[in-house]
């Protein structure tokens, strides 16, 4: 990025990564997208580790990692993912081939509002009105071919 | 679809400054049970005390269990009702207000003597 002592200033970068919670070290997703940009992968996943150690093992989390000029980085640990909450809520593996045009699962509007209530602590979402989340979730229910019922 | 929310949206914040809320109608709020009706409401699928399985991301947490319908706020059964039919030439009425409000909030912004 920037050359030591150059004469000019290097700019932040923002890598967005989705990583398995408390378990960040394999070198596919993590390693060689934080290597390029000259972070020392073993940093963050002790970081990532630490920040992550009250959520279920393995639960994809979005993080945002702020990478500056002089090699320094801080991040953000975001929700999980609401198309992977609505095929846990509704027990299924994988979405719809084709969503509209078939149904994979079921998921009652009780289920809508305890994910909502999930994404609600995602620091972007957290002044946004319950009720504008709800009907996000109802809309990604749909482009994943998950069934909403009253 | 993103566009009419986004109408309804804006309709909505404007509506609450008393000085366009005479102006604006409320058409787009209206919205129609699936059955067609506006009083009976069914209940859930999801009865109380059902364990909303798959729901719980800590370690140390348990599932999320249903409540009883009553203790859901009463916006959350409207989330899967169609919305009532526009009268013809509704959106044309909205676009021509929502461009006239604009052009006001513009000219009471804008700094000329």
């Amino acid at each position: 990025m920037s050359k030591k002592g150059g004469a000019v200033a290097g700019t932040a970068s923002i890598l967005k990564l989705i990583v398995p919670a408390g378990k960040a070290m394999p070198s596919p997703p993590v390693g060689p997208a934080l290597g390029q940009r000259g972070i020392k992968s073993m940093d963050f996943c002790k970081q990532f580790n630490d920040r992550t150690k009250d959520l279920t093992p393995e639960t994809p989390t979005p993080v945002s990692i702020l990478i500056q000029p002089n090699r320094t980085f801080t991040f953000t640990v975001k929700s999980p993912p609401t198309s992977w909450l609505l095929k846990r809520a509704a027990g299924v593996k994988k979405g719809a081939a084709q969503p509209g045009k078939e149904k994979v699962g079921t998921v009652s509007l009780k289920h809508v509002f305890a994910i909502a209530q999930i994404k609600q602590r995602d620091p972007a979402l957290n002044h946004v009105e319950l009720k504008s989340i709800c009907r996000s979730v109802v809309a990604t229910a749909k482009s994943v071919g998950i069934q909403v019922v009253h | 679809m993103l566009a009419r929310i986004a109408a309804t949206r804006y309709t909505h914040a404007l509506a609450r400054t008393s000085r366009f809320a005479r102006t604006l109608s409320t058409t787009a709020t209206l919205r129609m049970d699936s059955a067609g009706e506006k009083t009976q409401r069914k209940p859930s699928v999801a009865t109380q005390g059902t364990v909303l399985k798959g729901l719980n991301i800590y370690k140390d947490g348990k599932d999320p269990v249903a409540l009883k319908d009553e203790e859901y706020p009463e916006w959350l059964w409207t989330l899967l009702d169609t919305p009532a039919e526009e009268s013809v030439g509704e959106r044309e009425r909205q676009r021509v207000q929502r461009s006239k409000a604009i052009k006001e909030a513009n000219f009471m912004k804008s700094k000329k003597k």
